[in-house]
C-alpha cells in the first residue's frame, strides 16, 4: 500500500463492454416462391388436355387430372403459408439469441468490473479505517504510513545500542523466546507486543515492522521499566498457560470420547 | 470453566452392524429418551447393549438408576468405571491437574457421581433413609402424609391378597411411617413407637423440632395410636396386653426385617445417599439385591427405592433444561401397576424407563398382569427384540415391519409352453367325442395323433404375479423366528430393522495383579460416607433433654455440650 498511490485517485480500467448486433435478415432471393406455379407463364392448367371428352374413360381421365391439379395447387399454397412462418420464427430466434448473448456479455462485464473494483475498495475502506483508527489513538496520518517504512528500513540494520536491542528482542520473540536472559531483557515483551500484533494484523512481515518500531521507539523514551517488564512476563504466562489448557482439554476430550466408545458425539 | 465430566454427550450411539450391508448402524441418542423396551431370552445380549448405551454417556450429563434384578449388569457398570475412573486419575489428573485446571479432582468427582449398592451385604456401601422426608424440586420438603402412603403402598402391593392383614396393617404401618418420618427418624426404630413410651415422649419433641407436629395428618396418627391401641392397656405402665400384640402383629411380620439386619442397615437412618441427586443431580445409582435371600424383601427394596425416586422425578417439568436421565429396570419381576402409571408419563419429566425382560408376555402373565405387555408397548416408545419366544409374536414384530410397497410385490413371470394350438386343439377334442357317439355311425375313426407333428406351436407369455402381504409377513415372520445369535429387530416409530449387535466390551477386573475394582468400590463407600447425614441413634440412657426449650443463650456464647447433636441438628432437641 505505501508505494501504491492512493486508491481513490486510481483510474480504473473499465473491461471492453459492447453489445452484439443483430444479424441482417437473410434475403430469399434465389428461391422461387411456389405460388408461382399460378402464374401464366407456367399456367400448369395449360398442360391440362383440352380435347372433348369422347368416352367413359376420357371422362374419367379429365376427372383424375383435375383432381390432381387441385391438390397440387392446394398444397403448394398451404407449403407457401408455412415457409412464411417459418422465416418469421427464424427471425423472432435470431433476435432471442442477440438478446441472450447480449445479456451474458453484460454479465461478464460486470464480474470483470466488480473483481478489477473491489480489492481497490477494500484497500481504500481499510485505509479510511486505519485512518481512523490512528485519529482515535492521537497519532498523525502520516507517521506510520509510508515514512514508516522507510524508518523500519533504515532501522532495521542501524548498529546503535537501542535498535540492536529492540531487533535482537524482536528476532527471539520472533522465534518463541520469550524468556529475558541478561543479553537481552526485553523478550518478554517483545513477545508479548509480537503476540498482539499477529493476532491483530494477521501477518507476520507487518508484526514485525510493527513490533520492532514500537519497541525501538519506547526504549528510545525509556519506557520499559521493571513493572511494564513484569506485567509482560505475566501476561505472556498467562498466554502459555491459556494455549496448554486448550491444548490439555482437547486431548483430555479425545481420550474421554475414546472411553465412551465408538460413537458420534 | 467447563465441566469435564458432563461435557460428551453422543448424539448418537453405536449398537451394531448392519446384517445386509455390514455398515455400522448408530441409533439417535434421542430416540433412547423416550423409553426403551429390551426383550430377549437369557444370555442374549441385554445387559450388554445397555452397558455399552451407559458407557457411551458415561461423561455426559445424565443421571441413572440401575435397578438391576438380575445382577450382571451392575458388575460390568463397576468395572468400566472403576477402570475409567483410574484412566482419569492417572491419565488426566496426573498429567494435566497443573495445566488444565478443570482436571483437578476429576477422578474423585467422576467416583463420587456413581453409587453402587449390594442391599443384602451386612454394611452396604450406600444406605438411603426411606423415611426421610425428601426435598422437592422447590426445596420443600414432603410432607409425612406423603411418605407414609408411598411407604404404605409398597406392602400394599405385597399383602394384596389377605383383606383382614391389609386393612390392620395399612392401618398400623400409616401411623408408624408417618410419626416417624415427621420426628426424622428411620423405620428401624418403630417398635419403639408401640412398646416405650419414653421414645414417644421423645418422637413428639422431635416432632416440634421439625416443626410437623402441627401437621393435622401426624395430629390424627397420634390419635389413632392414642385411641385404638394406646386405649387397650388396662393400667397405664403394663407390658403389652394380648389385645395390642394381636394389632400389632402384622405389622411386626412385615416390618421385623427392617429392624435388624441387611435391609435394616441399608433402610436405616445413617444415609449416605441422597435420592434427590439422582433426580435432579446426576448422579447415577446402581441398586442391586442379589444379596438378599428372601424374594419378598428384594422386590420390597426395589419397590420402595422406586416410589420414592418416581415421586421426585415427577417434579420435573417437561420444559425444563435437564439431560434426560434413565430408570432402568434389569427384569420385570418388582414391576407393580404404579410402576406402569408412571412410565407412561416420565418421557414428560426428562427421564426415560428402559426395562429388560426375557418373554413378551409369559412373565408379566405369570406375575398377574397380562395387560403389561401391551402397556410397555404402547408407553416405550423403542423396542428392541431378540429371537421372539413364539411364533404368533414373531408375526406381531413382522407386522411392525415397514409397510409392504404394493410396486415389489408383483413379480412378472415369463412362462414359456409348447404344444398344439388351441384351435387345432378343439378341432381334434371334438372328433375324438364325437367318435364316442354311438349314433353318429362312421366307418373309419381318425386318430388324433396322426398330423400332431405338424400342428404343434410355441408361445411365450408374461404374466404379473402379485406376492401376497400375507407371503411377505410369513418371511419376515421365520426371518425373525430365526434370528442369528445376537441379531435383535430394533423397532422405533413403526420403522423395524434388524442390527448385529457388537459385543459390550469386556473389561478386566484386575489391574496389575491388584482388585482395582474392589478398590474402587471401596474408596467410592469412602467418598460416600464423607458426607453422610449426621444420625445419632436413639438411646434414652444418655440423651437426657428437658422437655421446655433451654432459655435463650446470647450470640456468641457457646452452646452446651449435647451428646448426639451433630451439625446442623444442634439446635433440636436430640
Amino acid at each position: 500500500m505505501p508505494n501504491r498511490p492512493h486508491a481513490r485517485t486510481t483510474v480504473l480500467p473499465m473491461p471492453p463492454t459492447s453489445l452484439t448486433p443483430v444479424p441482417p435478415l437473410p434475403t430469399h432471393e434465389g428461391e422461387l416462391e411456389l405460388g408461382a406455379l399460378r402464374a401464366p407463364g407456367v399456367d400448369l392448367f395449360a398442360l391440362v388436355p383440352t380435347d372433348p371428352i369422347r368416352s367413359n374413360r376420357d371422362l374419367a381421365l379429365r376427372r383424375r387430372v383435375n383432381t390432381f391439379m387441385r391438390e397440387v395447387l392446394e398444397t403448394v399454397d398451404r407449403a407457401d403459408e408455412t415457409r412464411s412462418r417459418m422465416r418469421t420464427r427464424e427471425q423472432e430466434l435470431r433476435i432471442c439469441v442477440a438478446r441472450v448473448t447480449d445479456q451474458v456479455s453484460a454479465i461478464h462485464a460486470n464480474i470483470a468490473l466488480r473483481e478489477a473494483v473491489l480489492p481497490l475498495q477494500i484497500e481504500a475502506q481499510q485505509e479510511e479505517l486505519h485512518a481512523h483508527i490512528r485519529a482515535l489513538r492521537g497519532e498523525s496520518a502520516g507517521a506510520i504510513a509510508s515514512p514508516a517504512t522507510d524508518e523500519f528500513e533504515r532501522l532495521w540494520v542501524a548498529d546503535d545500542d537501542l535498535s540492536i536491542a529492540a531487533r535482537t528482542a524482536v528476532v527471539n520473540a520472533t522465534n518463541g523466546i520469550t524468556q529475558d536472559t541478561a543479553s537481552s531483557p526485553y523478550n518478554s515483551y517483545a513477545g508479548v507486543v509480537f503476540a498482539n500484533a499477529k493476532d491483530r494484523l494477521r501477518h507476520h512481515d507487518r508484526a514485525v515492522r510493527e513490533t520492532f518500531l514500537t519497541l525501538r521507539s519506547q526504549l528510545e523514551a525509556s519506557a520499559l521499566g521493571d513493572d511494564v517488564q513484569r506485567a509482560a512476563a505475566r501476561t505472556l504466562e498467562d498466554r502459555t498457560q491459556e494455549e496448554r489448557r486448550a491444548a490439555g482439554l482437547g486431548s483430555i476430550m479425545s481420550g474421554l470420547r475414546g472411553m465412551a466408545g465408538a460413537n458420534g458425539s | 470453566m467447563i465441566d469435564l465430566l458432563t461435557a460428551l454427550t453422543p448424539d448418537t450411539i453405536h449398537v451394531g452392524y448392519d446384517p445386509d450391508t455390514g455398515r455400522a448402524v448408530h441409533v439417535p441418542r434421542r430416540h433412547l429418551e423416550r423409553g426403551v423396551s429390551l426383550v430377549g431370552a437369557v444370555g442374549v445380549g441385554k445387559t450388554d447393549l445397555v452397558a455399552e448405551c451407559l458407557r457411551a454417556m458415561a461423561f455426559s450429563g445424565a443421571s441413572w438408576c440401575y435397578l438391576d434384578f438380575a445382577g450382571s449388569g451392575f458388575a460390568a457398570a463397576a468395572r468400566f468405571d472403576a477402570l475409567a475412573a483410574t484412566l482419569l486419575g492417572l491419565g488426566v489428573e496426573a498429567l494435566y491437574a497443573d495445566t488444565v485446571p478443570e482436571a483437578a479432582g476429576i477422578a474423585g468427582r467422576f467416583m463420587r457421581r456413581h453409587a453402587y449398592v449390594t442391599v443384602g451385604e451386612d454394611d452396604p456401601p450406600v444406605r438411603l433413609n426411606i423415611l426421610r422426608r425428601l426435598r422437592r424440586r422447590d426445596g420443600r420438603r414432603e410432607t409425612p402424609q406423603r411418605v407414609a402412603g408411598r411407604f404404605a403402598d409398597v406392602w400394599a402391593v405385597q399383602y394384596s391378597k389377605d383383606a383382614d392383614i391389609r386393612v390392620r396393617f395399612a392401618k398400623w404401618c400409616t401411623v408408624a411411617a408417618a410419626l416417624l418420618s415427621a420426628a426424622d427418624r428411620p423405620i428401624t426404630e418403630y417398635h419403639l413407637l408401640f412398646e416405650d413410651p419414653m421414645y414417644r415422649g421423645f418422637l413428639r419433641r422431635a416432632q416440634i423440632a421439625a416443626k410437623t407436629a402441627g401437621d393435622p395428618f401426624v395430629r390424627e396418627q397420634w390419635q389413632i395410636l392414642d385411641s385404638q391401641f394406646l386405649a387397650l392397656a388396662k393400667t397405664p405402665g403394663e407390658r403389652l396386653n394380648r389385645a395390642q400384640l394381636e394389632e400389632l402383629g402384622s405389622l411386626h411380620n412385615s416390618l421385623g426385617p427392617l429392624r435388624c439386619g441387611p435391609m435394616a442397615a441399608f433402610f436405616g437412618g445413617n444415609e449416605n445417599l441422597k435420592l434427590e441427586e439422582v433426580a435432579y443431580g446426576d448422579r447415577r445409582l446402581y441398586l442391586s439385591t442379589t444379596a438378599l435371600a428372601n424374594i419378598q424383601h428384594r422386590k420390597f427394596v426395589h419397590r420402595s427405592v422406586w416410589a420414592a425416586l418416581d415421586g421426585l422425578i415427577h417434579e420435573i417439568g417437561q420444559d425444563e433444561e435437564r439431560p434426560v436421565g434413565f430408570a432402568i429396570f434389569d427384569e420385570v419381576a418388582p414391576l407393580t401397576e404404579s410402576h406402569f402409571d408412571s412410565f407412561a408419563q416420565l418421557r414428560n419429566h426428562k427421564f426415560s424407563p428402559w426395562i429388560l425382560r426375557q418373554t413378551h408376555e409369559a412373565q408379566f402373565e405369570m406375575m398377574g398382569m397380562a395387560a403389561a405387555a401391551s402397556v410397555v408397548e404402547q408407553c416405550l416408545r423403542y423396542q428392541i427384540y431378540w429371537r421372539p419366544e413364539t411364533e404368533a409374536f414373531a408375526r406381531r414384530i413382522a407386522t411392525r415391519g415397514p409397510i409392504p410397497d404394493y410396486q415389489e410385490e408383483i413379480v412378472t413371470l415369463v412362462s414359456r409352453s409348447t404344444g398344439w394350438s388351441r384351435s387345432r386343439a378343439g378341432s381334434a377334442a371334438a372328433s375324438w367325442v364325437a367318435s364316442f357317439d354311438p349314433e353318429t355311425t362312421r366307418p373309419e375313426t381318425r386318430s388324433i395323433g396322426d398330423s400332431a407333428g405338424e400342428v404343434e406351436s410355441e408361445g411365450e407369455t408374461e404374466t404379473e404375479h402379485r406376492i401376497g402381504v400375507d407371503e411377505i409377513l410369513l418371511h419376515r415372520t421365520l426371518g425373525h423366528l430365526h434370528l442369528p445369535a445376537y441379531h435383535a429387530v430394533h423397532i422405533h416409530e413403526d420403522q423395524a430393522r434388524t442390527i448385529q449387535h457388537v459385543r459390550a466390551r469386556q473389561l478386566p477386573r484386575t489391574l496389575f495383579g491388584v482388585d482395582h475394582v474392589a478398590r474402587y468400590l471401596s474408596q467410592v463407600r469412602r467418598l460416600h460416607d464423607r458426607d453422610a447425614t449426621p444420625f445419632a441413634p436413639y438411646d434414652p440412657t444418655v440423651c437426657i433433654v428437658p422437655d421446655a426449650p433451654a432459655a435463650a443463650t446470647p450470640p456468641g456464647a457457646t452452646k452446651p455440650y449435647q451428646p448426639g447433636a451433630r451439625g446442623e441438628k444442634a439446635t433440636a432437641p436430640a
